[in-house]
């Protein structure tokens, strides 16, 4: 019993013994001898600093219940602060100087004054400031409605022409307009082929009398809100210019221009064949036609020939949509500048040219009684055949013209080669003058001189008389 | 005027051909002085950073588009506007403030 008494008590001291030994190989950590470190890295934040009235620095109060390291570090510490202080002490001591006055107060207002500048404030302005822009954004979005509506109206004519007159040009041509992918027509057909917003063409081939006719109509440029403004102040109609080519055995060579007054002046001035062959103008009542129509003519025949009753009839019925028209064997368009195409005559061609203003809104039912005049036209110079006398004048005529082309282009071309061989002279020249042998150049000079004298001496011919 | 026979002739059909430049009517150059005036007023907008030139520009450039030709060349017409656009740009970027009037230099 004593013996179990015994182990039991041993059995509990040696459990006792064994956690008290546990416990002491937990507390033994190796960071252990950092704690202290640990606590003189936080003493400072517990230590207040206080300031006195004249702003210097007190020394914190020290905790008396600090280990013996601790306390002597901190006193090393304080020792040297004080004898900081204890070296510098005497220059702030103004008893130490004699004669010396404190500058203390001064010294503190004479710190350099710091002058803020006033930056600007960039302060988003309001959006009422940007009014300008605002109308300038204005026009534009007006300016794009203005084109989508111009372009939609442009084409609502170009449509509505073919509507009105598609049938009578399908009468007259086997080719009439085209297919694609711009091409403004009725449904499937065929139709105008777009060049512009305003400008549409229309190829019809197929006929006799001619070998084709290309029909521009030429609208008023309803797209551009700029040009329908300056429409307002100077308005210009839509027109429908027709250009009939025709073949070589489809008209005798004249040349005869019927058309308003003011374009008549012009084209006069401008046009190739019509100031080379047509030089006076005759106002259009001494034909029987309205006084606001000028005649410019080849051939008084061939006038009285083409401008017969039905044509003269026409005319004085719609001669506010008769611009001009223009028949000619020698077409060439307006007169080219003078540097250019001298040495060559300009291709001529063979065209019927009429010009029509269309009435408001892309014309009406004036237009097929004229197209129809066109092909009245067109059969009536196929069939209209000069007299022999008539035709020998004009053939004459334009022999003369093109000799008289022909006589320009050699003066033109003697003209070039002289300037050419100028050119090559100077050159040559100046590549002598370059060189450094002088002989050389005395010898070019000496040829030079030859040459001139050579040049200036009259030709002549010489007479070899034989010796008897 | 009513025509009797038929005057139409297969075998007169011709293919299109364009009328020869010389003999064809006075070309409409308005596009492309637009296109330059547009092309110069970008530049002096983003080189003089002259916004009424900017915007000068864009109307130029827009007078340009509305007045091309199918013939005409796209591209140019399209550089000349996204520069005249870019000017506008530029201009506002590099100095958000309105722009004055043109008067308002005269009235002060």
């Amino acid at each position: 019993m004593r013996l179990l008494a015994l182990s039991l008590s041993l059995l509990i001291c040696s459990a006792y013994i064994v956690r008290a030994y546990e416990d002491n190989t937990l507390e033994d950590d190796d960071f252990a001898e950092f704690e202290q470190f640990d606590a003189d890295d936080d003493e400072p934040i517990n230590v207040k600093i206080e300031f006195n009235e004249d702003g210097k620095e007190v020394p914190p109060l020290k905790t008396k219940d600090k280990d013996q390291f601790e306390a002597h570090v901190e006193t090393e510490d304080d020792m040297i602060v004080e004898d900081e202080d204890n070296e510098f002490e005497h220059f702030q001591d103004p008893e130490e100087f004699e004669g010396f006055q404190d500058s203390s107060t001064p010294h503190a207002s004479e710190q350099p004054k710091i002058t803020i500048s006033k930056v600007p404030i960039t302060v988003r302005p309001r959006w009422d400031a940007y009014w300008l822009e605002g109308i300038l954004c204005c026009l534009l979005v007006a300016y794009t409605l203005g084109f989508a509506v111009g372009r939609s109206k442009n084409t609502s004519i170009a449509v509505n022409f073919l509507k009105m007159h598609k049938p009578l040009l399908d009468d007259n041509f086997t080719l009439v307009g085209e297919t694609g992918s711009d091409v403004v027509s009725i449904g499937e057909d065929r139709g105008w082929r777009r060049e512009a917003e305003h400008c549409f063409t229309m190829w019809c081939s197929g006929r006799v009398c001619c070998e084709g006719m290309l029909l521009t109509l030429k609208l008023i440029k309803r797209q551009d809100l700029v040009h329908v403004l300056l429409g307002v102040v100077r308005p210009s109609p839509d027109t429908l210019l027709i250009r009939v080519e025709l073949g070589k055995d489809d008209s005798d060579p004249f040349v005869l221009c019927v058309a308003q007054k003011k374009i008549a002046t012009r084209f006069s001035k401008e046009m190739q064949d019509l100031s080379v062959f047509c030089p006076d103008r005759r106002p259009g009542d001494k034909h029987s036609l309205p006084t606001s129509l000028s005649v410019m003519s080849e051939c008084a025949e061939a006038t009285g020939a083409i401008l017969d009753a039905r044509v003269v009839a026409a005319l004085n019925q719609y001669h506010n949509h008769v611009q001009y028209i223009h028949i000619s064997d020698r077409y060439s368009g307006p007169k080219q500048m003078e540097e250019q195409a001298v040495t060559k005559p300009p291709e001529t061609e063979r065209v019927l040219l009429v010009s029509l203003a269309l009435g408001p809104e892309g014309g009406g039912d004036e237009v097929r009684p004229l197209l129809l005049l066109v092909f009245h036209l067109l059969d009536k110079l196929k069939r209209l055949r000069l007299s022999k006398e008539a035709l020998a004048k004009c053939e004459k005529r334009r022999q003369k013209v093109a000799e008289a082309w022909l006589r320009g282009a050699h003066a033109a071309r003697q003209e070039q080669a002289a300037l050419r061989r100028e050119e090559r002279r100077k050159q040559e020249k100046e590549r002598i003058l370059a060189e450094d042998d002088p002989e050389k150049q005395r010898r070019w000079e000496l040829k030079e001189q030859k040459r001139e004298k050579k040049r200036k001496t009259p030709k002549m011919k010489q007479l070899k008389v034989k010796a008897m | 005027m009513q025509l009797t026979s038929d005057p139409r002739r297969a075998d007169r059909e011709r293919r299109f051909k364009p009328p020869p430049p010389t003999s064809a009517p006075a070309e409409d150059l308005t596009t492309d002085y637009m296109n330059i005036l547009s092309m110069i007023f970008s530049m002096c907008g983003l080189m003089m950073r002259l916004k009424w030139c900017a915007w000068t520009a864009i109307f130029c450039s827009s007078i340009s588009v509305a007045n091309a030709r199918v013939s005409d060349d796209t591209k140019q017409i399209v550089s000349s506007f996204m520069l005249s656009i870019s000017a506008v740009a530029m201009s506002y970027l590099q100095n958000p403030a309105p722009m004055s009037p043109p008067w308002a230099a005269l009235l002060t």
